[in-house]
């Protein structure tokens, strides 16, 4: 008889509101309706009411039902998105990691939703589970700042496996990005693990994102080599190597008159992927044309000036100069002597 | 120990009974028995029985690659390729520069270019696809960047005249492009060069000389549709084999159409 009354006293108050606004069920109403169902279970007859054990009903049941339902439709959806959307981007060793956490997280959700169904009382729980969380918070700082920098990699994408790179001082190719981490070959072959949080923070030069990149030699010669020349020898040795473009063309100039020869600056273009290899080629060939065409490198000289005054200098050169005109004084009446024999 | 090199050598050339062609161009496309060497030039071409495995020996301009085959058919075909292998694969695409030609709106013109060649040696056998043994050219490789270095792309570049009139290549070093360019724009436009995806051209061969045929569209002062056509320039020359397997093209820098298999789009200039 009590659980007629409770039908009775149940019933028109759930359809009250259906009634009042039939046209217009906000979502909110509705989310409100659903909240109702998960925390008080599916009520309002004699079947769903029945008691299996203890206070847990058909209703509980049946809620607990629909709840796993949703949760697994949910953590697969979601799992199907991740894979999806990740790969090729990240290793599939890392996809699975996070799409198992993902689905751990939704699964931890749907109990907590079930717990009321299945009269569990979580709010001890919740406490306990608060107080470990600031532990574990405070303990795991760095390696869920290095998650979310890892997610944040993967989203911006500044690097990709196989890429070479220029980080943290380091250069090498990328190996491996992982969640918590990026792995990094550096050329002598050892592996450089660098955290995802310092990644993501570093100044990172990918150095074959783009199709072509551009290197520099900086050449001296001696200033008693002709600069044209040297120029236009560089120029042609440069561009006898296949992996230097035509187009851009090598930007090849003076750029500074230095303290022990003339500095010319030497730009040149090569597709990414041999760059390295047209740079360590093209030094040495051009030096061995320079050389060839008789322009050298200059070594370090300094020219020291011993303490002379300015006036004994001029009676010197004027000495010279008038000892130098006597000279072809007499050469000239010699030359006129000999003529006339 | 060099005169035994030497001696090797020696041994090898005797195997060459045959010369193929007239004097002074003693290589041709086309497939021959093993027993058949080529002297060319700079290049030297053999093959050398051992009873069970073949050696493979080719030396040209000084440098010297060996192999060793395992093959029933004692047969190798000598054919043209697109220039796509040499130094190294570095790119599908090939830049052809020449003096410009302002073309008016709606008209169309016929110019004949040239453009690199390179010579494969390929190995066929039953229910199978031609495995290339070695690949050489009397070109001398050079690349340039068309567009920009975060958009453009890296291509094979070649400078070549321009004539309205099939020239005569016969060099083993280039090969002739019929060019067929429309101005669909409704102003003028100036061309001097066409990009090619190379993976779509055709080449064909017979005894005067290597070519192939593309048309360009002109889209704009700016865009040019070039596309590489599947037909000889004469009648019965001989298609060449592509030596690389057809594969799904991925869209060119996220925009669909810019590439196909034997189309490219032009976007960043045609000056």
């Amino acid at each position: 008889m009590a659980e007629t009354d409770i039908l009775a006293t149940q019933a028109p108050a759930a359809a009250v509101p259906a009634a009042d606004a039939p046209a217009s069920v906000s979502s909110s109403s509705l989310i409100g309706e659903l909240g109702k169902l998960f925390d008080g279970g599916l009520t309002g007859n004699v079947i769903l009411d029945f008691k299996l054990i203890g206070d847990f009903t058909i209703g509980n049941l049946l809620a607990v039902i629909l709840i796993t339902i949703l949760v697994i439709v949910a953590s697969r959806v979601v799992s199907r998105l991740l894979r999806r959307g990740l790969s090729g981007k990240v290793d599939a060793k890392n996809i699975d990691g996070l799409v198992k956490l993902v689905c751990w997280i939704i699964f931890f959700i749907g109990l907590l939703i079930a717990s009321p169904q299945l009269h569990i009382d979580l709010s001890g729980l919740l406490v306990a589970g608060g107080v470990v969380g600031v532990a574990v918070g405070f303990a795991s700082q760095n390696t869920l700042s290095n998650f979310i920098a890892g997610i944040l990699l993967m989203i911006e994408r500044p690097i990709g496996i196989g890429d070479e790179i220029n980080i943290a001082d380091s250069e090498g190719y990328v190996e491996s990005i992982s969640l918590l981490s990026t792995k990094i070959k550096t050329y002598d072959g050892d592996i450089l693990r660098i955290p995802n949080s310092t990644v993501f923070s570093a100044n990172i030069t990918n150095l074959v994102t783009n199709v072509a990149r551009r290197f520099t030699y900086s050449i001296d010669i001696r200033y008693t080599d002709d600069a044209d020349t040297a120029v236009k020898i560089i120029r042609e040795t440069a561009l006898q190597n296949p992996y230097i473009l035509t187009e851009p063309a090598p930007s090849i100039y003076v750029n500074e008159l230095g303290a022990h020869g003339i500095n010319i600056l030497v730009k040149l273009w090569s597709p990414s992927q041999y760059w390295w290899d047209a740079k360590i080629e093209v030094l040495w060939t051009l030096f061995k044309a320079l050389r060839k065409g008789g322009i050298d490198i200059p070594f370090n000289q300094l020219t020291l000036w011993y303490g002379e005054d300015d006036a004994a200098k001029l009676q010197n050169n004027l000495d010279t100069d008038k000892s130098a005109a006597e000279i072809i004084g007499h050469k000239k009446e010699e030359r006129m002597l000999y003529e006339k024999q | 120990m060099a005169s035994s090199i030497i001696d090797t050598r020696r041994k090898r050339a005797s195997f060459c009974y045959d010369r193929i062609g007239p004097a002074g161009e003693t290589i041709a496309f086309g497939t021959y028995p093993f027993s058949r060497c080529i002297q060319h030039r700079k290049l030297s071409l053999s093959f050398e029985d051992d009873g069970g495995i073949i050696r493979y020996h080719r030396l040209f301009a000084g440098k010297t690659i060996e192999a060793n085959i395992a093959s029933g058919n004692r047969e190798y075909t000598i054919m043209p390729s697109a220039p796509l292998h040499l130094p190294k694969p570095v790119t599908d695409f090939l830049q052809i520069r020449f003096d410009e030609i302002a073309i008016e709106p709606g008209a169309k013109t016929v110019i004949f270019v040239t453009a690199p060649l390179e010579i494969a040696v390929t190995l066929k056998a039953e229910n199978a696809a031609a495995k290339t043994l070695d690949v050489f050219s009397f070109a001398k490789p050079k690349f340039a960047l068309y567009g920009t270095a975060t958009r453009g792309v890296i291509t094979r570049f070649i400078r070549s005249p321009v004539s309205s009139v099939p020239v005569p290549v016969k060099n083993y070093k280039e090969f002739l492009l019929r060019l067929e360019i429309e101005n669909t724009a409704d102003t003028w436009a100036s061309i001097g060069r066409v990009i090619l995806f190379m993976k779509g051209l055709s080449l064909y061969w017979d005894s005067a000389s290597v070519a192939a045929c593309a048309s360009v569209s002109i889209i704009n002062t700016e865009t040019a549709v070039v596309t590489c056509e599947d037909t000889p320039l004469r009648k019965d020359m001989t298609r060449a084999e592509t030596l690389y397997r057809s594969r799904r093209v991925d869209e060119f820098c996220n925009v669909k159409g810019v590439v196909s298999e034997n189309t490219f789009t032009m976007d960043m200039g045609l000056k």
